[in-house]
Order: structure tokens, then C-alpha cells, then sequence
């Protein structure tokens, strides 16, 4: 799918640019006039596993092209030592690893002159972003994770900022959405807030996608005057829940660009996305499907759901969490309120306070709202004597003394918290921390 | 300073800043010389969830937690509680013993 589009259509794009980096362009003609060397010197790879370790957006799409075309299972696994390779090669029957210099060496042989254009039916195989335990890996076809992506002409010209890596499922979705409209690809050189915001301005992003923990830090920290000269067309988030405050501090900061937050999981592709401003989603979603072939119910406050862009299998593994009807547990636990259904957190992350349940991100919403405090992560701190405490890392505003902000924090929480609820662990940091997907971690302790 | 008399200042650091968290006063913690060790732990006004922080965080400083193990000893006052983190640290010093 991805291998015989950009195989058969590079030539007609061969000059439009399809990835920045810096000051690297790519184009899709660079692009397709490497696919059938590649296809020739892999050969021996089809329709085999072969792990992907790449970060060069470069080698990714030329690789996962070749290996679709190949009919190949790409199992796309991002930067891992060569210790880390070798025991995920054991684990997932891998036949074949490509690194980054394999793919790049193999680049650099004699160009073919044309190659295949056989109907390739690659698999591919995301290995979940898991903050607890091993990831799971999951199988989808390139058509699978394509089929949320809109082609669109009005696409033409637009610009992608790549955020998220793009051995997850969110930057497979980033990447799919540019190449298959033949736009471009917007690739930051490190995620601080002014390299980004300088990259949205100078390369003229038109399209930005991020989890809510980037654009929280991007709105805190990115220099305003460049932000407001940023030509945002549309604003994406999805990965956590998108809350209110950030909602309203997006708008307030790109006036002009939609903002839509995105329900979506890598076992069960896109479910739906919002627009209207508002954090949560319509509670009318529960009756009337976003989306044909979309269903969703509420299963012990927890948010169950069916979809059309779901993943194949967990790959070998034929046992799918789902009951007869094809419905998959999210693990997102959800309330109704009014004509709103609002997130509560990952029932994974709720903090066992001596048998009492704590949802950080209840925790952290209160907390948010205190003066002086800018950014907040909630998570559990091992206890021996009662199980987990809740235990917190603010980000405090300029000029805001640490000794302050931990009795304010305290005294202002008392009359609104339960007492096992009022976070009894503090601690002041210059950033709140994430994981490669550029989530915050609440489900362990990384101190 | 002798081990004894460190770890009692390091206990009664993190009890004192737990009880100004708390917003309780305080005076009748004052460092000095004569820590009154003897102050009974029931009367500082902490409950079960401050101590549990106290005990996560003198294991920050510490590197010891003498309460994941089953205590046999009562623990009254702040002088019981400094002779248990000082017993627990003895035990981490011997040799062939982890140190966390």
C-alpha cells in the first residue's frame, strides 16, 4: 500500500518536498528513485519479519516502502542498543534486522531502473508505547493504518510537524497523512519548546500534531512572539486526554487554527476526533456513532468501543481482549456528565492508597489550578506502609520559593481533596518528565 | 558528629518539615543540642499518611526502610524511631549486604 503508492506515483512528485530536517530536504523523487534498489538488494526479505531501527525519517519511508512492496512484516521497533535488538529478535521470531546503516548502505548501491509494482500486502507490526511491563506488539496492514488518513487536494502544499516518533502508532498516522497526500513532512531536530516553535514558524507548518504533555510544554515555555507569528492551519492532539485549560490556552494562542483532539489507540486505530473546544466528547457519541462503524458504551466507568481502523492481531497471538461482538476494554476510565463524556485517566494509573483509589489526573487538574503552580505530574510512590502515596512534581511559576508552594500546595488542596488524595510527596522540578511518545508517565516512579 | 546523633537530626528534619507542610507548629521541635528525643510520635499531631510520607522520604535520604520488613519493636517516641532507622542502617553497612 505505502510501498505502491509512493512506487508508482513519485514520478509525478518527484520535485515536491517530502521531508525537512534542518537544513536536509528530501524529496519524492529522492524517495522513489531509491525503492527498487532496495527492493533488489532485500530480496531475500520478503515475506519475511524483519525488525525496522531507524530514526532517520529518510530511512523509515524508503524501508517500510521497500518492505511493503516486498510483502515483508515490518516490525517497526525506533533507536534500541544492539543488545536490545538481539532480544527483541528472539522474542518476535524476527528473520532479518535492518538498522539505520543497513538501510542507508543499501541506498547507495546502483540505482534500478524500475522495480515490482506488485500489489504489496505488507504487515506491520507497532510495538505499544506501554508505560508498565512489555510492550505489546501490535500487527496491522499498511491499509489498516491507512485507512483513517483523508485524501484530500486541499492537502497539497501543507506541512506536517513530526512529533512523534514514527515507530508509534501516532507518528505512523503523521507520517501516512503527509506522504499519502504528498505533502510534507516537517521533522523538528529536538522537541525543546523553541526549537519547535521556531521550526512551526520558519518551515511555515501548517499542520501540528502532539500529544497534550508537548503542546502544554510548548504553550508554557515557547517564546510567545514566535508563536503568534506561527501559520497554523490545525492543531492536533491526542495519546492523553486534552483538558480544558490547555484547550482554551491553545485558542487563545493560535486564534486561527482548528484544534481537534483524537480518541485513538494503537490496538484500535482512530476512533474519533473533536473539535468544538471543549474537552471530553459528546455524550450523544454513545448513541449516535462519530463515525460508520464506530460504537462506543460505558462498562463500569470504563469506555469500551468497536472500530473499523483496528488492529489485525496481537502478533502471535490470536487471542484479541474483546468479547463476540468485536468490543475492545480501553482502559480509559470515562463519566458521564451532562451532555459530556470526560476522561478520568487509565484505570492502569489510579494509585492504590492503602486500598482507596486515587485518579491522577483528578489530582492533577486541581492542582493545576492553584496560582503559582505551571505544570503538574501525579503518580504513585511506593509505600511500605500503606501501599502508594500520591506523590507529585510541580513546575512552579518564576519567583514562587519551593518551601511556599508545598504548604500552599497543601493548604489550598485540604477542603477540595479527600486526605489520601492530597499529594504527600512534592517535589519541584524544572520539567515535567515523559516517555518517548511524549506522555507523562504516571504508572511508575521515575525519579 | 556521631551516626547516632546524624540520623536523629535527619528524623527529626523530615518529621519537622512534614508537620510545616501540615501547617502545625513547630517550636517544639527546635534543633539544637538537645533534641528532646523522648516527644512521643502520637502527640505530634501526624497521621497514618504523614508518617508514610516521612518514611518514603527518610528512605530518600537514608537509602534505608526498616518498615518493609516486620518490626518487632515498638516504636513510642522519636528516640524509638531513631534506634530502629540506626539498627536498619547497621544492617545495610554489613558486608556482602545490598545497599540500595
Amino acid at each position: 500500500m505505502i510501498g505502491r503508492h509512493l512506487n508508482e506515483g513519485w514520478f509525478r512528485y518527484r520535485d515536491r518536498i517530502a521531508l525537512i530536517q534542518g537544513n536536509i530536504r528530501v524529496t519524492y523523487g529522492n524517495i522513489g528513485r531509491l525503492l527498487p534498489s532496495l527492493v533488489q538488494a532485500w530480496g531475500e526479505l520478503s515475506k519475511k519479519r524483519v525488525g525496522v531501527c531507524t530514526i532517520s525519517p529518510m530511512a523509515f519511508a524508503t524501508a517500510v516502502a521497500a518492505l511493503d512492496l516486498l510483502q515483508s512484516h515490518a516490525f517497526l521497533v525506533g533507536p534500541r542498543s544492539l543488545e536490545e535488538l538481539a532480544r527483541l529478535k528472539h522474542v518476535y521470531a524476527w528473520d532479518h534486522i535492518l538498522r539505520e546503516e543497513d538501510i542507508l548502505a543499501a541506498g547507495t548501491q546502483r540505482e534500478g531502473s524500475s522495480s515490482d509494482s506488485a500489489d504489496g500486502f505488507g504487515l506491520v507490526t507497532i510495538l505499544t508505547s506501554g508505560t508498565t511491563g512489555v510492550p505489546k506488539a501490535v500487527n496491522h496492514s499498511w491499509n489498516s493504518l491507512a485507512s483513517p488518513v483523508r485524501l484530500d487536494s486541499r492537502y497539497s502544499g501543507t506541512r506536517w510537524l513530526l512529533t512523534y516518533p514514527l515507530n508509534l502508532y501516532a507518528g505512523t498516522q503523521v507520517f501516512l497523512h503527509a506522504v499519502l497526500n504528498w505533502a510534507t513532512l516537517v521533522i523538528p531536530t529536538s522537541v525543546d519548546p523553541d526549537t519547535i516553535s521556531r521550526t512551526l514558524k520558519d518551515q511555515r507548518v501548517t499542520h501540528a500534531s502532539g500529544t497534550p504533555t508537548f503542546w502544554r510544554q510548548l504553550l508554557f515555555w515557547g517564546p510567545k512572539e514566535v508563536l503568534r507569528d506561527c501559520e497554523l492551519e490545525q492543531i492536533t492532539m491526542g495519546g492523553e486526554m486534552a483538558t480544558q485549560e490547555l484547550l482554551d490556552g491553545l485558542r487563545a494562542t493560535f486564534p486561527r487554527a482548528r484544534i481537534v483532539h483524537i480518541y485513538a489507540s494503537t490496538e484500535l486505530g482512530r476512533m474519533f476526533s473533536v473539535t468544538d473546544g471543549r474537552e471530553g466528547f459528546p455524550a450523544r457519541f454513545l448513541q449516535e456513532p462519530p463515525e460508520k462503524d464506530i460504537a462506543l458504551r460505558i462498562v463500569d466507568g470504563e469506555l469500551v468501543a468497536r472500530g473499523r481502523h483496528r488492529m489485525i492481531s496481537y502478533d502471535r497471538d490470536s487471542r484479541i481482549p474483546e468479547d463476540a461482538g468485536g468490543w475492545i476494554a480501553t482502559g480509559d476510565l470515562v463519566e458521564l456528565c451532562g451532555d459530556r463524556v470526560l476522561f478520568r485517566g487509565r484505570r492502569n494509573d489510579l494509585i492504590n492508597v492503602g486500598g482507596r483509589k486515587v485518579s491522577p489526573l483528578q489530582v492533577e487538574s486541581i492542582l493545576r489550578g492553584l496560582p503559582g503552580i505551571l505544570d503538574v505530574r501525579v503518580y504513585g510512590k511506593k509505600s511500605s506502609m500503606i501501599g502508594h502515596l500520591v506523590a507529585a512534581d510541580v513546575v512552579l511559576a518564576p519567583g514562587v520559593s519551593e518551601e511556599t508552594a508545598n504548604t500552599e500546595l497543601r493548604q489550598a488542596v485540604s477542603g477540595v481533596l479527600q486526605p489520601h488524595e492530597i499529594p504527600r510527596i512534592v517535589r519541584v522540578v524544572s520539567k515535567i518528565a515523559s516517555n518517548e511518545a511524549l506522555k507523562v508517565v504516571r504508572s511508575e516512579d521515575i525519579t | 558528629m556521631a551516626a547516632r546523633e546524624e540520623m536523629a537530626v535527619t528524623i527529626i528534619n523530615v518529621i519537622q518539615e512534614a508537620l510545616v507542610q501540615k501547617g502545625v507548629p513547630t517550636d517544639s521541635l527546635a534543633i539544637d543540642r538537645n533534641i528532646d528525643q523522648s516527644l512521643r510520635l502520637d502527640s505530634l499531631g501526624l497521621d497514618s499518611l504523614d508518617w508514610a510520607a516521612i518514611v518514603v522520604m527518610l528512605e530518600e535520604k537514608t537509602q534505608v526502610d526498616p518498615f518493609q520488613r516486620e518490626l518487632r519493636q515498638e516504636l513510642h517516641t522519636i528516640h524509638d524511631l531513631v534506634d530502629v532507622y540506626v539498627s536498619e542502617m547497621n544492617l545495610a553497612i554489613v558486608p556482602g549486604r545490598e545497599v540500595k
